[in-house]
């Protein structure tokens, strides 16, 4: 972390502190047309699984209140809006507010209307009053926070007693003979594939770096221990690319 | 672990989706999922080894291996009485705890769903292919369920020919005195046999 010499790591690049939320604003108002497709064809589908396992480990029930951070196009939103019901309630928050856009129509033309809210917010500081959720996930978006223990503060913070937080997010790979195929994937293919579909190679460069320069798994599991929560652990799914984290709020 | 429990969870997911499209297809029947709104169901199968939860939303229900708290109803059954789909054997065979209104609801919502899943399938394929392959499937079903009738009858004539050559009860009473009667009078003839030996034993007596 360099954030003691007011810079911060955008991608492999260093960039001031308060340059990296306009950069990466800047990547999502490109992609957050394209988003879904393109995470479609960047994982061959398999985001989808990631997802449906978060929710299903969330055990999320009727009546509960979820808090969605980073929600982007509303995938676990909408997963989320279904279980809980019109006694329950999501909250879709993103800093972006094109993706948030692009989430909040596409809820509504689901049929999705009810019991989710929008709102952009900035994950380091959340307009919500402490033990508001009862369950709190942020897929695919810590990465791109700029601070992120202030992040995982304030969503101890917003969590009840007895509250989750779930954080999925690309971590460290397990297996190094994995991990080579894997890189020359992300950094040979990915942005071509960016470039292809999304007309965007320098974003989806973005995106291959951040996944890189993201704390791997042991080290995000600390960061949650020290913002606060009383137990956390995680799970690796496809030999680490993608690890789930979970934190409680006792 | 890890690969199979998301791959349990997306065959959930599938298995979630097609329950709802049949829901779906069903949509003109006079199915009422209004008394399990917002309740939850914990559904464990034998032999399946996790309990299901189902999560009833609207017209739609949600299947789901985890739960934050605790279900409305729990309902435990074997997969065959499940598949029955009668409401009399379901309630008679499950296990049923928690809030018995709601179990008797969901046993009572799924003994009503009659799907006409050939008719669906005449859309696409047509009504010839549709009829040949609930045919065949119909088939199928009867020549199983006159084998497990074949099966069962040969094994209760058997059942019945052995039965017939086992000895009655009061026979094997008699058999058991006679087997006491038998060692009793051995042990006499022991003793007897003992006693006699000891006077053949026995100095003369001097005169």
């Amino acid at each position: 972390m360099s954030q003691s010499k007011k810079t911060i790591d955008f991608g492999f690049t260093e960039v001031p502190l308060d340059e990296k939320v306009k950069r990466v604003k800047g990547v999502f108002d490109s992609v957050a047309g394209n988003y879904d497709i393109m995470n479609d064809v960047m994982s061959m589908g398999i985001h989808r699984l990631w997802k449906r396992h978060t929710i299903e480990l969330s055990g999320v029930r009727p009546g509960n209140k979820v808090l969605d951070l980073a929600g982007g196009t509303g995938d676990l939103t909408k997963a989320f809006a279904k279980r809980v019901g019109p006694q329950g309630q999501v909250v879709l928050a993103d800093i972006n507010e094109s993706m948030v856009r692009v989430g909040r129509d596409r809820m509504i033309n689901e049929g999705l209307v009810g019991n989710i809210d929008y709102t952009i917010t900035n994950a380091e500081a959340l307009a919500f009053p402490d033990n508001s959720f009862d369950l709190a996930t942020i897929a695919f978006g810590l990465r791109n926070v700029t601070n992120k223990d202030k992040a995982l503060e304030e969503l101890y913070r917003v969590l009840k007693p007895g509250g989750q937080l779930m954080i999925l997010e690309f971590s460290k790979v397990t297996s190094p003979a994995f991990a080579k195929l894997y890189d020359f994937y992300s950094f040979n293919i990915l942005p071509k594939m960016g470039k292809v579909i999304a007309n965007d190679e320098a974003s989806y460069q973005y995106l291959a770096e951040s996944i890189r320069m993201h704390p791997d798994q042991e080290t995000l599991k600390q960061m949650m221990l020290d913002a606060g929560f009383d137990k956390a652990e995680y799970l690796n799914m496809n030999q680490g690319i993608v690890a789930l984290h979970r934190g409680w709020k006792y | 672990m890890a690969t199979v429990e998301v791959i349990r969870s997306a065959l959930n997911g599938a298995l979630e989706t097609l329950v709802n499209h049949l829901l779906a297809m069903e949509e003109n029947s006079d199915l009422d999922l209004q008394p399990l709104q917002e309740q939850i169901i914990s559904l464990q199968i034998c032999p399946l080894q996790t309990p299901l939860f189902l999560i009833f939303n609207d017209r739609n229900i949600i299947l789901q291996h985890h739960l934050q708290g605790e279900a409305d109803a729990t309902l435990e059954c074997d997969l065959t009485d499940f598949l029955n789909q009668d409401a009399a054997t379901l309630q008679r065979n499950c296990k049923m705890t928690g809030n018995s209104a709601t179990a008797e609801a969901f046993l009572r919502t799924l003994a009503q769903i009659e799907f006409d899943w050939e008719e669906h399938l005449s859309h696409y394929t047509g009504d010839l292919i549709a009829f040949k392959i609930g045919h065949g499937l119909r088939s199928f079903q009867s020549d199983q369920r006159k084998r497990r009738q074949d099966v069962r009858q040969t094994v209760k004539e058997y059942l019945q020919f052995e039965i017939n050559l086992l000895p009655t009860e009061s026979q094997i009473r008699n058999w058991s005195g006679k087997v006491d009667e038998t060692s009793e009078r051995i042990d006499a003839l022991e003793q007897r046999l003992n006693a006699l030996i000891s006077a053949a034993n026995t100095p003369p007596a001097e005169q």
